[in-house]
């Protein structure tokens, strides 16, 4: 198990304005594994310790506050969301749009959906 | 693991086409590319600075990249849809041709920069009849380059 990565623990926050109950999850949170899949990623979590007695379930979904991340990598940046299982945070999906991925992450920078 | 850095300077070989020396990873990494001097490899893993640890199952420039993407995720809940139309590469060309009309039709909702939304914004299109959540994606010439997509909560 690892700790969250920057980006990953940043996103998180931001989105937890969006989604409060997700704030009281993130200190139970840790990357079981993360997936390149050429065109995208999978940061699987797992929980530090159970949860389900804690009354903070999330209601099942796919959770985005669609922000554009940007990368020195990537013309078009990276979206992403962040997939609610069983009242708990299970993974978050990176997506490139248009463009193939390394993987890697430099200078990111997280900005606002743009109408 | 620990990722090898400053200060370790041994670590076992861990596979085929890696070499380590005084904690600098020599050799092709997974996808056969060189290895850089800021990445490290362990167990089928790749330690990338900034990132993590993580396993390659994609690599990048492979075209077939984005079917297992979108359908190597089982929380996608795409096997309906795959069994409708009888293959993924099928399916996926279904949601496209629904995705270009549902774009035509005025019923997406990209960004100025042309970025459709994903989450619980997601554009919902209709696919030969089965809902379908469009995950991110982008409109350029008229056309949507799908990025993902997923039938999950539906």
């Amino acid at each position: 198990m690892e700790k969250l990565n920057e980006l990953e623990f940043t996103l998180l926050e931001k989105l937890s304005n969006k989604y409060p109950l997700l704030k009281e999850h993130i200190p139970y949170l840790r990357v079981k594994n993360r997936e390149i899949t050429g065109v995208g990623m999978y940061v699987k979590f797992c929980y530090l310790e159970p949860i389900e007695d804690k009354n903070i379930n999330i209601p099942d979904g796919s959770l985005s506050a669609n922000e554009n991340i940007e990368i020195e990598s990537l013309k078009n940046g990276l979206g992403y969301e962040v997939d609610i299982s069983k009242g708990k945070v299970n993974f978050i999906e990176f997506i490139t749009y248009n463009e193939e991925w390394d993987g890697s992450i430099s200078n990111f920078s997280i900005n606002e959906w743009e109408e | 693991m620990t990722p090898v850095g400053q200060g370790i300077t041994e670590m076992n070989p861990v596979g085929a086409g890696y070499n380590i020396y005084s904690g600098v990873t020599t050799g092709n990494d997974m996808w056969g590319n060189p290895m850089g001097a800021g990445g490290y490899v362990s167990a089928g893993l790749t330690f990338i600075p900034g990132v993590g640890w993580v396993k390659a199952i994609g690599r990048a420039g492979n075209i077939v990249n984005r079917f297992g993407h979108i359908f190597g995720k089982a929380e996608h809940a795409l096997g309906s849809l795959v069994l409708k139309f009888g293959s993924e590469e099928k399916a996926f060309l279904a949601v496209q041709d629904a995705a270009n009309a549902a774009l035509k039709a005025g019923k997406l909702t990209p960004n100025s920069k042309g970025i459709l939304r994903s989450g619980d914004m997601g554009d919902i299109i209709d696919v030969g009849g089965m809902s379908v959540r469009l995950i991110g994606g982008k409109v350029e010439n008229g056309i949507v380059i799908i990025s993902s997509f997923s039938r999950k909560g539906l």
